[in-house]
């Protein structure tokens, strides 16, 4: 039954965008990993954290 | 603007973006090939790319370009219609994603740190989305709507004392950021076997009309919001036990009776402000991620159990055992919050 009424084309475009949801998704937890490691990359050495002064006058 | 206020707008921000975007792609006729290519375009767009989105409102003060942005591409997409149905859906999943993880963003910031909030943020997406499918002759309106809702709040921000565009100052404590992966693994495969599970055990009965499909929206919507308000109030293990339980026996068993699959869908919902919650509690420093994360997780859900359901009739045990396994898993991550929380501050906590 399960054979019977599968679609190619559909199965091949279901599992494509499978993959791209599964990719993108993956994408965004390897993107907070980064961030994380940055962020405690730059809490161990404080002398490249940004200094509060710098940003107002940027943000300015 | 006042806090309340501007929760309640960013409430109406989710309802017009999410009406807005779906009344549109429902409104448009193709051939099946194109409206099936925009429908998925739509999707991945709209639910997938929340979470890169996520992060970059948690470290950027962006949220307020992105909902102002998302809601007027939400409105721009509907009313171009000449550029063809492929294209806007781009314009409108791109514009909806924006504008719910910069309204989410907001309304976080304005409201407490309960479900409750949650729950009423999440709610009104339910409705818009219902009254977008059942009515897509209100695309237009609701487009318009669209756009003022983006106009209101960047008039706000114009002459407001807050400015938008202007980036902040990435948080620097060093216990800001601290993430549960154990905890958020299992709260994403709760979300996920939700999502997929709701889209497996589709009600089996004659639907009663317009009527009938609305009152499935209406359960969802009521579900959220009610669900957030009452695990505030009685915790998330007893909202699990008398809500959510319940509703296992009506979507396996009761399937084909109308009245008892609307009444467990609108339990059935209780858990989705608890598993945000949640979700959030396991990414420290991330909400908006942890938000991002959980509509693409339970979209990616309800894809795999829109796809199955074509080809394949889910038996009853199978719905069973995988709902079941997920009040296992709100009552694990429920255990491993409290417990991290308790970590945290060093004494008991009030989350139950």
């Amino acid at each position: 039954m399960f054979l019977d009424v599968l679609i190619w084309p559909f199965v091949v475009m279901y599992t494509v965008v499978f993959l791209i949801i599964l990719g993108i998704i993956t994408a965004s937890v390897v993107g907070v990993v980064i961030v994380i490691q940055k962020k405690r990359k730059q809490e161990k050495d404080p002398e490249i954290l940004p200094k509060p002064e710098e940003d107002v006058k940027k943000d300015a | 603007m006042k806090d309340r206020t501007k929760f309640l707008l960013m409430c109406l921000a989710h309802f017009v973006a999410d009406g807005a975007a779906v009344a549109t792609l429902y409104k448009i006729t193709q051939d099946i090939y194109t409206t099936a290519i925009a429908v998925i375009l739509y999707d991945i767009l709209a639910f997938t790319v929340q979470p890169l989105l996520g992060i970059m409102t948690d470290f950027k003060k962006v949220a307020s370009l992105f909902l102002v942005s998302g809601l007027l591409l939400i409105a721009f997409g509907s009313f171009i219609s000449f550029i063809g149905i492929v294209a806007q859906a781009v314009f409108l999943g791109f514009g909806n994603a924006l504008a719910h993880v910069g309204g989410f963003a907001i309304a976080k910031s304005a409201s407490k740190d309960d479900m409750t909030s949650l729950g009423l943020f999440v709610a009104p997406g339910a409705l818009g989305v219902g009254i977008g499918t059942l009515f897509p002759e209100v695309s237009v309106a609701l487009a318009i709507l669209s756009a003022i809702v983006a106009l209101i709040y960047a008039l706000y921000y114009f002459f407001g004392k807050e400015r938008i565009f202007v980036p902040v100052v990435s948080l620097k404590k060093p216990d800001v950021f601290r993430v549960d992966w154990v905890l958020l693994s299992v709260v994403l495969i709760v979300v996920l076997l939700r999502g997929f599970c709701g889209t497996i055990a589709t009600g089996q009965y004659i639907v009663s009309g317009t009527s009938g499909q609305l009152a499935i929206y209406l359960a969802i919507f009521l579900g959220k919001a009610v669900g957030g308000f009452l695990a505030d109030r009685i915790g998330i293990v007893r909202i699990t036990m008398v809500g959510f339980f319940p509703s296992l026996i009506g979507l396996v068993f009761f399937r084909d009776v109308e009245i008892l699959y609307v009444f467990s869908i609108f339990l059935f919902n209780f858990t989705m402000p608890l598993t945000l919650f949640m979700a959030i509690r396991a990414l420290r420093g991330f909400p908006v991620f942890a938000f991002g994360m959980t509509a693409a997780i339970l979209f990616l859900g309800t894809y795999v159990g829109d796809w199955l359901k074509n080809v394949f009739r889910a038996p009853w045990y199978l719905i069973l055992a995988l709902l079941a396994i997920s009040v296992c898993g709100i009552v694990y991550s429920y255990q491993r919050t409290v417990k991290n929380i308790q970590r945290e501050k060093g004494g008991l906590s009030n989350v139950s």
